[in-house]
């Protein structure tokens, strides 16, 4: 089998404030039909659960079968909220990146609503890959690239593998040769 | 006349876990299967376990109480256990028995694995290899008894890695960190324009 060559995610934009690149969110097919599959599933189980206790356990008359359904309403609603913006987020999110001579402007945004971090660009250094890191029972923080911002680290976890991160570092330096702030041509990983 | 136990020194070629030669222009390497003895000794008994038990538990419930609904959950379950059986059987037949090699001849990089000759190939076009290098793989740092775990499992090797387009992939798991580092060696010498970093400025 040939293995296809795969472009890079990101694109470089023409910005008025400065090298613009937009990375769109990794396309996760799992969580496109996972979540709703989940969700539903869920509910019929919870259904079918409530009325066979409704009809084995209960009279009809009791107020047990309306404390379940609340309970149930309140799981499900904190399910649903958990699993909404995951899935939206893979439908349409977006990490921007500016730079410029001043600053480091970072956004993540869900169809043009998001935050925007902006960084004193002579503060930022030590541009690297960051690699997948797993967090015990949390998810994993996905891969992507980070740098050292005055005495801190900022990490961009845009699922960005070791290759198309160094493709958007080279990008930068292309545009930023002298910068001393630039990511290096060598990165340790 | 010494007695006790004699333990002979391996030399470094010994120790080495793959073979390279080259034929007429075309480096071919074989790289360690990567068995993890232990992992594979504890999924095939967990799944022998409970196929054992549940399958034909699954079996009997659904023969006695045909639409009972949840004599069809332990029958699913008892599939789903013996799906983890056979995938434990092919884990095995692959440590045994399989094969897995990588083919360099400065047109494509080839890598295949294979099981007493069935196997499948993956073909990367060779202008598009770039930054061949070891990494390193570590266990994370941050779980609790992760070491412990890396020594278990024996997680903690390098693996051979490229660049191909936006993406990375990676060659040889199972290698220690030093026969990665002689193989790279020796590849890249033999073909030094895969050494090459994808951004140049």
């Amino acid at each position: 089998m040939k293995v296809p060559i795969e472009p890079v995610r990101f694109r470089i934009e023409g910005a008025s404030e400065g090298l613009r690149f937009v990375i769109p969110q990794k396309w996760s097919w799992g969580i496109f039909v996972g979540v709703p599959v989940e969700l539903s599933l869920f509910a019929v189980f919870a259904y079918l659960l409530f009325r066979i206790w409704i009809s084995t356990v209960f009279a009809p008359s009791s107020f047990a079968p309306k404390i379940f359904l609340t309970l149930f309403s309140l799981v499900w609603f904190i399910a649903f909220g958990q699993s909404v913006f995951p899935w939206f987020w893979n439908l349409g999110g977006r990490y921007i990146l500016v730079l410029n001579d001043l600053e480091l402007i970072f956004r993540r945004e869900l169809f043009g609503i998001g935050r925007t971090r902006v960084f004193d660009v002579h503060a930022v250094s030590h541009w690297r890959y960051v690699p997948e890191q797993p967090r015990g029972k949390q998810p994993a923080l996905p891969s992507g690239f980070a740098f050292d911002f005055a005495d801190k680290e900022v990490r961009v976890g845009t699922a960005m593998e070791e290759a198309e991160v160094k493709q958007l570092f080279g990008q930068i330096r292309r545009r930023f040769p002298s910068a001393p702030w630039a990511p290096a041509a060598r990165t340790n990983v | 006349m010494l007695h006790g136990l004699r333990l002979r020194e391996r030399t470094s070629d010994e120790m080495a876990h793959y073979t390279l030669s080259e034929q007429g222009g075309t480096l071919l390497i074989t790289l360690p299967r990567g068995a993890n003895w232990a992992e594979l000794i504890l999924r095939t008994a967990a799944a022998a376990l409970f196929t054992r038990i549940l399958f034909p538990a699954a079996i009997v419930s659904f023969h006695r109480h045909p639409w009972h609904f949840y004599d069809h959950m332990l029958m699913y379950g008892g599939f789903g256990f013996a799906l983890a059986l056979a995938s434990s059987l092919f884990r095995w037949g692959w440590t045994l028995l399989g094969k897995q090699v990588v083919t360099l001849d400065g047109i494509s990089l080839v890598h295949r694995r294979e099981i007493l000759g069935i196997g499948f190939s993956r073909e990367y076009d060779w202008r598009a290899v770039q930054d061949f290098r070891v990494r390193v793989q570590t266990a994370a740092q941050n779980l609790p008894g992760a070491p412990a775990a890396a020594r278990l499992f024996f997680i903690g090797g390098a693996v051979m890695a490229f660049d191909y387009g936006a993406r990375t992939y990676e060659l040889g798991r199972g290698l220690d960190q030093s026969s990665a580092a002689e193989l790279v060696a020796r590849i890249t010498q033999r073909f030094p324009s895969i050494a090459e970093s994808p951004v140049t400025v």
